[in-house]
């Protein structure tokens, strides 16, 4: 049915109204066929005895499956049948060995039957076919294109991930909701342009002393600070809400600079008073509280400096919080002067607070240059619009300001023809009298809801300069490209190896290069997943936010090290350091870290951490919380660190269900999961990574044996095995065997990388057919020992990256 | 103030009329007075009838939900123990599926499109069954439809290109779209921008015809989904203008807070429930999906110690099965609840339940072994004679698609089929 309304393909209008399914076209295009009767005398040969007619093992009936590679999933089966027996899985060492001609001429006759078939399509219509920007994008650009900085992306749906990447285009959705929350993402981008360009320059600054943040009634009972020798002290506390500073309220929505002199009070062993800084209306009706910061109160007062987004009415909330500490009990949920002085709490005391309100993309002129370009804006005497922009010949001047707008938007220069209904339009405006800001404001939403704005506009064949510059700047910094990339691309320089190779290093030079890394990892390492689950409390005890929030700038840090040095790959698996602060440390049972900064600490064999294998972060992303699955850990960590590739649970079998009812451990429960026929090709692969990390435990912390619940105590349970026999005859017996057999191998670990950057850069799954290039990339970073910015900069200057 | 209101449809309502529903939220009704002169035809004399699919992401245990004994005197399975006083609003269908529907948790896709697909990354999924009653009937109310979830934005609700639509998770700020008015100055504002907003919709309309021209057959597909989401955006302005001229419906209760743990799966259930009835009740929307996507943490339920997800995948584990059966009987009983609710509140002819089709499933009806057959089904209200078990043979399923085309039909839609559906559903008949 599908490939008959593709017949039509060239009529236009029929097709926009009719639904079409994306791998429609593709059959319809090209019935490949592998070499047939090779590959068929191969599979008689070698196959039939088991895969053959209804009964067939696997529910892989071979004769039956078609060549045809653009119906149903042949593809995918095909595929996998050439990868079980190019790696000796098919046919199973019990049914006899394969000849080795036969093998190889199967496999090349299948591979190229493949290939060729990805192949055409690819040239045809490219691999990245009709890829929007994500909302984080969005924002990105619309901040780039204005000079703002107000948050957008929670006015637009969340997005799907396919593969790992909310950037692929294969996942991406499109419907009148999403449309109707671009136009409402764009008006309010728009809106806060045009407040900032007419009106004075936002000006807020205040500075309190310890008084001016304290409670104003010293009698009242109430969860602001209290004074104490001429400090505003909080004293720790489980109290919701204790150490909010009504003083910091904001007036408006917007980004506050914040400088907090602070000290703590009454220092635990451990060191300083470790604390938090949340933001919120701290109200019980509205009780979400957001994290800002974390720090470490010390003996001597010291400035705690911070940036944060506040919508107008929301405040800050500061206190202890490291969840080792012992807590005070205050009656009724208020707290009174004096009553925390006798409990003996750790505490932090306010020396000074002061916030200014500050804008992080370019200051009002800015704004008011992109919007008007040099067209005289000034406050004048009308209270009805005290600011004026001046045009004397306002549809002249529309056309060149909407003209400039557009080749921005569309990050390439407009010809007469795609721009002229956009004028249309704002002449229309100003004909109907609307003023000329108005008229204008209308052009831009126009442009900004195009598809030349929310689509990569991307021409079969390999990518021009402009394609270039723009797939180079959403890879690396996730917005529109920079002046310095759209004049390389007007020079026609963008395809060049080394102009490609020195703008990348330009782009991933300091604190864009922690935003890429922080922007990747997010979703390669599922790392804005961190706070998904809490760890149960009653289980991991020691764990809390501010643990959290150490892992999550450990691993950011680890990585953007490894990207500022192009450190080897194989540190993603082993190393022997990593960046801890002193909460971290303590909670990794390692000495000898001080402060709340990160620092580079050199690990020893006995913490049995390193690389970001071994990462809390990692390992907390991995688990549910309550307990761990190596399953779950093994297929995550195989997909994103190892590059081995799981296939997905057999489709037309219903799976077997694993009856595991008087197993004990998880080890053994899998055993006997296994052990059931057609699961175990697969958990061979699963399950070795997941067992080597079973040594820690949800929330990050090293464990020698499971825990066992005894009515409400936690009590120690079975001693933990983390050894694996490998199908390969190696065998490991814990994390650190499992670190050694795997850094052994680091042109995978290389390709792996690659394809995972692929994807997210090029918004396309890599497949059969791009495997070559994905590991001449990785060859080619070995020549600059496999280090992490080499490898993306291959990416880059890669066939694969410079086509559509 | 009575306690209930019986709604005259032979009359226009001109004034607010005050009800309450069991669970004590008040609610003022204006529902027919402006609208029915606004939009509706003499068609529209008729009670309308509203669908609502609440979908698992994560099953329910058969053994514990479907009854041994089929028919109408079957004896209440372990979930259905406290439902007894509602047992004649709802029927259990078991032995029942989508043909050709598998991948486990991707068939979550094809839940309520019943659209065939394998785990093959090309599946593309097409409408839903709301979205269709939507896209036919949703013109009479302010919203169209309701797409709603527990957490995140996932759902079961695609629309024709295949493309699902973003659920809305916030009670509170669904109850602000439902129930609360722009000041004036901002409608005004608004007005303008939705009339400047539908010529734009034009204009990039045409943009995208001539863009596609550029880029070729690949991208042909996304630019026409591109295509028809701003032509169906322009409509929705057109519709959403008329409608910024009426107030919106009052209510008693106040704005929501809405529940910070995710974990919470039960009280999100419960909250989400309670702001459907409203929207129901006011007739701000006839059409709803919710999809209860099962959260990784610890539900946090007396007994509960295992993250719910981990739960699912018992393995037939006594200890595992006993904690998730304690989660999945409070979804169940505030299921029940939600019935109540709507058997509480009198319109003509019956009460809101009556004329509203509540449906409960999930697309895993084994979650430990991500078995898509054998599907659990609850359906309640709409009109139907329930009180009874529906048993289909498990090892060879009955094809679900005929529950929905029994409903749709119902609902005065005419259509004889939807997806792979083989006729209405035998056994279930109009009371």
């Amino acid at each position: 049915m599908i490939s008959t309304r593709y017949a039509s393909i060239c009529a236009h209008l029929a097709v926009w109204a009719s639904v079409v399914g994306v791998g429609s076209f593709l059959s319809a295009a090209y019935a490949a066929v592998p070499e047939g009767n090779q590959v068929r005398t191969f599979l008689e040969n070698n196959c039939y005895d088991c895969h053959q007619g209804k009964d067939a093992d696997g529910s892989l009936d071979l004769e039956a499956l078609s060549f045809d590679l653009g119906k149903a999933n042949n593809l995918q089966r095909w595929v996998r049948i050439y990868d079980r027996v190019r790696d000796g899985e098919m046919p199973p060492a019990d049914y006899g060995e394969l000849e080795a001609k036969d093998k190889s001429q199967f496999l090349a006759a299948t591979h190229q039957g493949l290939s060729d078939f990805q192949h055409n399509i690819h040239t045809k219509y490219g691999r990245v076919r009709g890829r929007r920007l994500t909302r984080k994008q969005i924002e990105n650009s619309l901040h780039d294109l204005l000079a703002i900085d107000i948050p957008l992306t929670h006015i637009l749906p969340d997005e799907n991930k396919t593969d790992g990447f909310t950037t692929v285009a294969d996942g991406q959705g499109m419907s009148h909701f999403q449309l109707a929350a671009h136009l409402d993402a764009v008006d309010v981008a728009l809106d806060e342009a045009l407040r900032r360009a007419l009106s004075p320059e936002d000006d807020y600054a205040r500075d309190f002393d310890a008084k001016g943040v304290a409670r104003t009634n010293p009698k009242r009972r109430c969860r602001e600070p209290e004074m104490r020798e001429g400090k505003a002290v909080i004293w720790s506390s489980g109290l919701i809400y204790y150490g909010r500073l009504p003083a910091t309220t904001a007036k408006q929505d917007g980004w506050y600079e914040f400088e907090v002199t602070v000290s703590g009070l009454k220092l635990p062993k451990t060191g300083g008073v470790w604390s938090t800084v949340r933001s919120g209306p701290c109200v019980s009706n509205a009780p979400l509280l957001a994290s800002v910061t974390t720090f470490e109160a010390t003996e001597k007062p010291k400035v705690v400096k911070f940036t944060t987004w506040l919508p107008k009415g929301h405040m800050l909330e500061i206190r202890p919080g490291d969840g080792a500490l012992k807590r005070g009990r205050f009656a009724g949920g208020q707290v009174g002067v004096g009553e925390g002085e006798p409990q003996d709490l750790a505490g932090i005391a306010f020396d000074r607070v002061t916030m200014k309100q500050v804008h992080l993309k370019g200051n009002d002129d800015q704004v008011r240059e992109f919007l008007f370009g040099n067209l005289k804006v000034e406050p004048v005497k009308d209270k009805r619009q005290p600011w004026q922009v001046t045009s004397k010949n306002p549809k002249a001047d529309a056309e060149r300001l909407v003209t400039r707008f557009a080749t921005r938007a569309f990050r390439r220069p407009v010809t007469s023809d795609e721009i002229e209904p956009y004028l249309a339009e704002v002449y229309a405006a100003l004909d109907a009298k609307e003023s000329f800001v108005d008229a204008l404001r209308l052009g831009y939403r126009a442009l900004l809801c195009s598809p030349r704005f929310m689509y990569f506009a991307e021409e079969p064949g390999k990518l021009d300069d402009y394609e270039v510059a723009t797939r180079l700047s959403y890879f690396l910094t996730g917005s529109t490209p920079d002046d310095q990339l759209m004049q390389l691309a007007s020079a026609g320089k963008m395809r060049e190896p080394e102009v490609l190779k020195q703008q990348t290093r330009r782009l991933l030079d300091g604190k864009q290069g922690e935003q890429f890394v922080n922007d990747f990892a997010a979703e390669w390492l599922d790392l804005d997943q961190i706070d998904f689950t809490q760890p149960d409390s009653k289980l991991y005890r020691q764990f809390d936010p501010i643990v959290e929030s150490g892992m999550l700038s450990e691993t950011q840090q680890y990585l953007q090290t490894m990207l500022a040095e192009n450190l080897h790959v194989s540190n993603l698996i082993d190393s022997d350091f990593t960046y801890l602060n002193s909460r971290l440390a303590r909670y990794y049972q390692i000495d000898g870290v001080e402060g709340d900064a990160l620092q580079k600490v050199t690990l020893k064999p006995e913490t049995h951490r390193g690389g970001v294998l071994t990462q809390g972060a990692i390992l907390k992303v991995t688990a549910n919380g309550s307990n761990t699955s190596p399953v779950i850990r093994g297929v995550w960590v195989s997909e994103r660190l190892l590059g081995v590739e799981i296939p997905p649970p057999p489709t037309n079998v219903p799976a077997v269900e694993p009856d595991i009812r008087g197993a004990k451990t998880i080890r053994e429960q899998l055993a006997k999961h296994r052990s059931q026929g057609e699961c175990a090709s697969c958990h061979v692969k699963i399950d070795p990574a997941g067992f080597a990390l079973e040594n820690f435990d949800p929330a990050g912390q090293w464990r020698d044996n499971y825990i066992k619940m005894e009515g409400r105590s936690v009590k120690k349970g079975p001693k933990i095995d983390a050894s694996y026999d490998l199908p390969s005859g190696m065998h490991f017996k814990d994390i650190d065997g499992f670190q050694k057999i795997v850094t052994s191998h680091p042109h995978r670990l290389a390709a792996n990388m690659a394809k995972h950057l692929l994807t997210y850069g090029t918004g396309a799954t890599v497949e059969f057919v791009d495997r070559a290039q994905i590991d001449q990339i990785a060859r080619k970073s070995a020549e600059d020992g496999y280090g992490f910015r080499s490898i993306i900069e291959q990416v880059v200057v890669s066939d694969l990256f410079l086509s559509k | 103030m009575s306690r209930q209101v019986h709604f005259n449809f032979g009359k226009k309502l001109s004034r607010r009329t005050v009800l309450r529903g069991t669970a004590g939220v008040g609610i003022a009704v204006p529902w027919l007075s402006a609208m029915q002169k606004a939009f509706a035809g003499p068609e529209e004399q008729k009670t309308p009838r509203r669908f609502v699919a609440m979908t698992l992401g994560l099953g329910l245990h058969a053994e514990n939900l479907n009854p041994e004994k089929a028919g109408r005197d079957y004896k209440p399975s372990p979930y259905l123990e406290k439902l007894q006083d509602i047992r004649e609003k709802f029927t259990v269908i078991s032995g029942s599926s989508h043909p050709h529907v598998s991948g486990g948790h991707r068939a979550e896709a094809s839940l309520l499109s019943a659209t065939p697909m394998g785990s093959g990354a090309q599946s593309r999924t097409t409408i839903s069954v709301d979205q269709l009653l939507a896209k036919h009937m949703g013109h009479h109310t302010r919203f169209p439809s309701l797409v709603l979830s527990s957490a995140g934005n996932a759902s079961p609700s695609y629309t024709e290109n295949g493309s699902m639509i973003p659920a809305e998770s916030s009670p509170a700020r669904l109850f602000m779209q439902l129930f609360v008015n722009d000041s004036p100055a901002d409608q005004a504002k608004q007005l303008h921008r939705a009339r400047q907003g539908k010529s734009i919709m034009d204009l990039v309309a045409e943009d995208a015809k001539s863009l596609s021209r550029e880029l070729g057959a690949g991208d042909r597909d996304r630019l026409a989904a591109y295509f028809n989401s701003v032509r169906e955006l322009e409509k929705r302005m057109a519709e959403a203008e008329q409608w910024a001229h009426l107030p919106k419906p009052k209510v008693d209760s106040k704005k929501p807070i809405d529940i910070s743990n995710p974990n919470d799966f039960i009280g999100r259930q419960r909250l989400m429930n309670d702001m459907i009835r409203l929207a129901l009740s006011t007739d701000s929307t006839r059409f709803v999906s919710y999809h209860l996507g099962g959260s990784g943490g610890v539900v946090p339920i007396e007994g509960v110690e295992e993250g719910y997800h981990s739960l699912s995948h018992h393995g037939r584990d006594e200890e595992k099965l006993g904690q998730l059966a304690l989660i999945e009987t409070s979804i169940v009983h505030a299921w029940g609840d939600f019935l109540r609710g709507l058997d509480g509140i009198q319109e003509d002819g019956g009460s809101l339940l009556d004329h509203t089709s509540v449906l409960l499933t999930s697309n895993l009806g084994n979650a430990s072994s991500h078995d898509n057959r054998n599907m659990p089904v609850l359906f309640a209200g709409g009109g139907f004679r329930h009180g009874q078990h529906l048993a289909f043979d498990q090892k060879k399923n009955y094809p679900l698609p005929n529950l929905y085309l029994s409903m749709l039909q119902k609902s005065g839609l005419e259509i004889d089929q939807f997806a792979t559906s083989t006729g209405t559903m035998t056994g279930l008949e109009a009371s």
